[in-house]
């Protein structure tokens, strides 16, 4: 089965590569943690850019003699985003493997959230300092959110929080929807990358609202989940961030014109493409847990907020459309619209400057690894205790210290 | 009936109040963000009255031909800014549609699109900004769950006040004003580098006026919510709105003007500071109540 949907989707039949693409997503969240571990198996043996076997051999074997446990699990992510994010290569293949890491954290309900959490957080944090560090643009980094957020609803479930683990379920329900859609349908329309943009009305910023507050609505519902909500929402933000990148690349490989289709595509989406994911899935949204609604016209946090997208994107169309009358230009709106695409490619390349060159290690920074030579060298000599001159960091150490109480506090109560 | 379409006229009338009252106010507050450092160092800028007449004539001809795609969207993100932001009053017909993070993205987007370049040095406004607002959400759903938007924090503050949430905010706004100042004339003037059209510079220097004005009323909405007036307080609430819309805009022109005297604009190490303050005051206030 999956073998087969890769092979459809890499020489780009789209139409077919959607219909495989949700049928294995369906299936694969149905079938056992044996038939996944397998199929990990099999891709991993069929994939150019694979990760090493001495690590993918071991950890997939490890996975099938104990499913399900947190470090396995950790492991088992660089098997599954190796190609993606490691040799940065974009494919049909990637998106595959996104749904596959989150049906692999859907059936490990007692895998500890939190160490999940962190072993993402730091997979990514390390991740974009070794990009910084050899000049290089980091891969797409977006891959690793639809895990994330499947993290959040298996930590959701387990505290018996409904509400918030259908909205997190929601938002990976939606990104990987439009990941999906990227990639099938990219070939043909490059500006359908666009949708995954976190700027409003675009999907991709729904996805990070209600990653957000799925983040704290867990905060709000279980102790100790205060900072750790935090820290799951600046994620959402960085990874968003990486979206930029991301999709900047994917565009710019693309023509500069851009068609009429392609136009409505995105508007259309944009305006739809929640409400009909929502839609779609809605059995698979009900059995997790809350109420039957169907957010068309606002689409629910589950905190209390509101986030009215159809009023939104209306408003601003009709400013915009009035502002620009495309009823008087050639071409219409179209046209109008077309105008918009190299001014999104400057601001969405803007970002690469961060990655251009590798930062040399400032004055400041070398003399202070060489002076903590020197004193350590010192320390050892040491007669008597002479303490260095910290007052500079004085304001510092107290903020660290007042956080770290704060912290304990945030997870003893 | 009767009653709910009255209330609904009055919500409408009071939308478009706010607009064509930020909309007069724009060119005055961009004034104020490029003269007042010149003014306060005792050399002369251009005055007041001309920048109105640059955006009065913005506007007419704007009546007369439309505007290109481009320069059209970021105007659309500033005029949305303009008319969902908390104002006066919490009761304007579009303030339900007011969410901290989709409105900051709102106005970064449109200061993107302002030119046909971007600043120098725009990626290192645009992340620290963006994470910021991340955690400006982050802190409100912590603090207050329940609230809807910026309206709906500024009410449920009205009702019951948290001073541990407010204080973060403040710190929030603060950081994001040195992370990501608003446009001053120099970097209008660099993105439109390419851009030889008079008519075109000077469209683009009124509608980089509107966005710094709904920038500006973010980070005060986000500073000082509890003055935004109820839309329950009756007329006499409304004034007092009014005064207090004027207090917090010289308050964030004050503070902007400031940051840049004393040459503390987007400085790495004053946002984290902030940033790490806003985080233990929300903190503080969660886990002290």
């Amino acid at each position: 089965m999956v073998p087969a949907c890769v092979r459809v989707i890499q020489p780009g039949r789209f139409g077919q590569a959607v219909v495989v693409c949700l049928a294995a997503l369906a299936a694969v969240l149905a079938l056992s943690p044996a038939v996944l571990a397998v199929s990990l198996g099999v891709i991993a043996a069929q994939e150019r850019d694979a990760c090493p076997a001495v690590w993918s051999v071991p950890v997939l074997l490890l996975s099938v003699l104990f499913p399900a446990q947190t470090p396995v699990l950790l492991g088992l992510l660089p098997v599954l985003f190796w190609s993606a994010l490691v040799r940065r290569r974009d494919g049909g293949c990637s998106a595959v493997m996104s749904i596959l890491g989150v049906s692999l954290v859907w059936h490990a309900p007692e895998a500890v959230s939190a160490e999940l959490v962190a072993g993402l957080g730091v997979g990514v944090l390390g991740l974009i300092g070794w990009s910084v560090l050899g000049a290089r643009r980091p891969g797409n980094l977006g891959l690793l959110r639809p895990v994330l957020l499947m993290v959040l609803v298996v930590a959701a479930q387990d505290e018996g929080l409904a509400v918030c683990a259908r909205i997190a379920l929601e938002a990976a329900f939606l990104d990987l929807a439009t990941l999906v859609l990227t990639v099938s349908l990219g070939l043909r329309f490059p500006a359908l990358a666009v949708l995954r943009l976190p700027f409003p009305p675009l999907p991709g910023l729904v996805v990070l609202w209600l990653g957000i507050h799925a983040a704290l609505g867990m905060a709000a519902g279980v102790e100790g989940w205060s900072v750790l909500g935090v820290i799951v929402a600046l994620l959402l933000g960085v990874l968003a961030l990486s979206d930029l990148l991301v999709v900047g690349r994917q565009m710019s490989g693309g023509q500069a014109a851009i068609s009429g289709v392609s136009v409505l595509l995105v508007g259309a989406g944009s305006l739809l493409l929640p409400a009909l994911v929502f839609g779609l899935t809605s059995p698979a949204l009900h059995g997790v847990g809350g109420e039957w609604v169907w957010p068309v016209w606002s689409i629910g946090a589950g905190d209390g907020s509101h986030f009215r997208l159809m009023a939104f994107v209306m408003v601003g169309a009709l400013i915009w459309i009035v502002l620009v009358r495309p009823w008087r230009i050639m071409g219409g709106i179209v046209q109008a619209a077309s105008t918009l695409a190299p001014a999104l490619m400057t601001l969405l390349a803007s970002g690469d400057v961060l990655f251009e060159e590798a930062p040399s290690l400032g004055w400041s920074l070398r003399r202070f690894v060489v002076s903590g030579r020197v004193r350590f060298r010192a320390l050892k000599g040491m007669k008597a205790p002479v303490l260095p001159d910290l007052r500079q960091g004085a304001v510092g150490l107290w903020l660290v210290l007042l956080g770290l109480v704060l912290a304990v506090l945030g997870v003893m109560t | 009936m009767a009653h709910d379409a009255g209330l609904i006229a009055l919500s409408v009338l009071e939308a478009l109040f706010q607009l064509g009252l930020l909309l007069v106010l724009a060119p005055v507050l961009g004034w104020c963000l490029d003269g007042l450092p010149f003014w306060l160092a005792g050399r002369a800028g251009g005055a007041v009255r001309f920048r109105l007449l640059g955006a009065g004539r913005f506007w007419k001809n704007l009546f007369q031909t439309p505007l290109s795609g481009r320069p059209a969207l970021a105007l659309t993100m500033g005029l949305l800014a303009l008319v969902c932001l908390p104002v006066v009053t919490t009761g304007s017909v579009l303030s339900s549609l007011a969410d901290p993070l989709v409105m900051g993205l709102m106005l970064l987007m449109g200061r993107g699109f302002l030119g046909p370049g971007v600043l120098s040095g725009e990626a290192s406004r645009l992340v620290p900004a963006v994470l910021l607002l991340c955690l400006t959400e982050a802190l409100i759903a912590l603090s207050a769950p329940g609230t809807d938007g910026l309206g709906g924090l500024c009410a449920m503050l009205h009702i019951e006040p948290e001073p541990g949430l407010e204080g973060a905010l403040a710190a929030c706004a603060l950081a994001l004003g040195i992370a990501c100042p608003p446009l001053r004339s120099e970097d209008v003037t660099g993105m439109l580098s390419g851009v030889r059209d008079r008519q075109e510079r000077e469209a683009a220097r009124s509608i980089a006026d509107v966005l710094n004005c709904g920038w500006l009323l973010l980070l005060a909405d986000l500073a000082w919510p509890v003055s935004v007036g109820l839309a329950q307080g009756g007329v006499q609430g409304w004034w007092l709105g009014l005064v207090a819309l004027a207090a917090r805009l010289t308050l964030a022109v004050a503070v902007a003007v400031g940051l840049r005297l004393m040459a503390q604009e987007r400085s790495a190490r004053l946002t984290a500071l902030f940033a790490g303050v806003a985080l233990l005051l929300a903190l503080a206030g969660r886990f002290g109540t």
